[in-house]
């Protein structure tokens, strides 16, 4: 990790791979909107399965368990 | 007044997200929280069953130092991925509260603009400098920083602090995000000094009035002031203070060179403020308390507590905000040691104490204790 003052750190080796983590996490939010609106639909809960992004989480933290 | 659907007490100026940015600030929300504690409990684990005993079987021990700790665990992959996670979790926050606060800031300002008068007052002062530690970096990855202004009456700071500190602590401030000036008035206050009737109470560094709030209710005869120095968070604290009918005095000052006359208050309190600005300040800050209160008076400084309340694999958890989250104060704040300082600030040395008080903000340690908040307490 970089870490200069004021400057944005640098986690997974380049800030290209950061970046496309960041898209991931946005993907995985967005699928997540989608579900809440579906639930909505049919009459469910909104938070019922609202799971993309859990799942995109414990994917990418596997190495912690 | 009612609650948005996660709990956050609306009142006239919060930026309330329509359904699509509830649904996608709920999703960071879930994301933050997933990180911070569950995630975070199990790098803890993974440090204590395989990092540190490796490191234990070639040095003799386990470390001891946060800093020993960091190295290690800034080559363990899981760590690196925990931590983009997080990052990338606080910006997207901050990026969508912008936008929902966008949508909405032509509002807001012209409601903002209508309260001026109502209840309370707003004094700003555009000679007041900004401090270099608020302009070194965007505190907290907030995209205005701390005290930016986009245009004339702008609230914009103020309100991305409200509703993103709000998604930022997942509710653990409570409904006002008001946790900091409860948790001392009920922990500290109620406890130690339950027959208190300040007449004069001023809140530094108050941003959007969070903490302050508080003891305009607790106390209703003081006269209540409170001062930052960034614009934007005073125009929109005083537009809240407002909307909730508390009448607050709001003044664009330095907490480290107030302008007030010595002997003007009673009560003087920050919350979280400390770990903002930097040790000059911090002796600045503590100095000016005791200029400003009157004798017997009281002064209360919440901070989070110090590193010598952690082990160090929390420390190090902790001392991630530094560099991660745009926080470049918040490791040094935690090594200070404030009752000296307090004493070299004029109190006597046998009127100030630290406490520890509970409080709902929990901070990332990877266990599962208690929120807490530390104060350095002096009495004039």
């Amino acid at each position: 990790m970089k870490t200069r003052r004021g400057e944005r750190p640098v986690y997974l080796g380049d800030a290209h791979t950061d970046r496309l983590l960041a898209a991931i996490v946005v993907l995985g939010q967005e699928i997540g909107v989608l579900q809440r609106r579906v639930a909505v639909l049919e009459g469910r809960d909104p938070g019922e399965d609202s799971v993309a992004l859990s799942r995109v989480v414990e994917e990418l933290t596997k190495e912690s368990r | 007044m009612n609650r948005l659907a996660d709990g956050q007490l609306e009142h006239a100026v919060l930026a309330a997200p329509n359904v699509g940015e509830a649904y996608r600030q709920q999703e960071i929300w879930d994301l933050k929280t997933r990180l911070a504690y569950d995630v975070a409990a199990r790098i803890r684990q993974r440090y204590e069953t395989e990092i540190a005993p490796a490191y234990a079987r070639e040095h003799g021990a386990a470390p001891t130092s946060r800093h020993v700790i960091g190295e290690l665990m800034a080559e363990d992959p899981a760590t690196q991925m925990w931590s983009a996670l997080r990052r990338s979790g606080q910006e997207q926050m901050w990026a969508l509260v912008a936008d929902s606060t966008a949508r909405q800031l032509s509002r807001l300002t012209g409601v903002a603009g209508s309260l001026l008068g109502s209840t309370g007052s707003l004094t700003l002062d555009a000679s007041v400098q900004v401090p270099a530690y608020l302009q070194t970096v965007d505190i907290h990855c907030m995209p205005t920083g701390y005290y930016r202004e986009t245009g004339p009456d702008d609230l914009t700071a103020g309100a991305l602090y409200d509703r993103g500190v709000y998604i930022y602590a997942a509710g653990q401030l409570g409904a006002a995000n008001d946790d900091k000036g409860r948790s001392v008035i009920e922990h500290y206050l109620d406890v130690h000094h339950p027959g208190l009737a300040p007449a004069a109470i001023l809140d530094m560094g108050c941003s959007v009035g969070h903490s302050t709030l508080p003891y305009a209710e607790r106390y209703p005869e003081a006269e209540v002031h409170a001062i930052d120095v960034a614009a934007p968070m005073l125009r929109y604290a005083h537009a809240r203070a407002a909307s909730f009918g508390l009448p607050v005095h709001f003044a664009q000052r330095d907490a480290e060179a107030t302008g007030y006359a010595a002997g003007s208050f009673d009560l003087v309190v920050s919350h979280i403020l400390l770990h903002e600005t930097s040790t000059k300040a911090v002796q600045n800050i503590l100095t000016e308390s005791f200029r400003l209160l009157k004798p017997g008076g009281l002064m209360i400084h919440a901070e989070y507590p110090p590193f010598t309340t952690m082990d160090p694999f929390a420390q190090f958890l902790v001392e991630w905000d530094t560099t991660n989250n745009n926080e470049p104060f918040w490791s040094t704040v935690r090594t200070l040691d404030l009752e000296a300082m307090a004493a070299r600030a004029g109190f006597e040395p046998g009127q100030v104490s630290r406490e520890l008080i509970p409080t709902g903000r929990r901070l990332v340690t990877g266990q599962s204790s208690a929120g807490r908040i530390g104060l350095i307490v002096a009495r004039r």
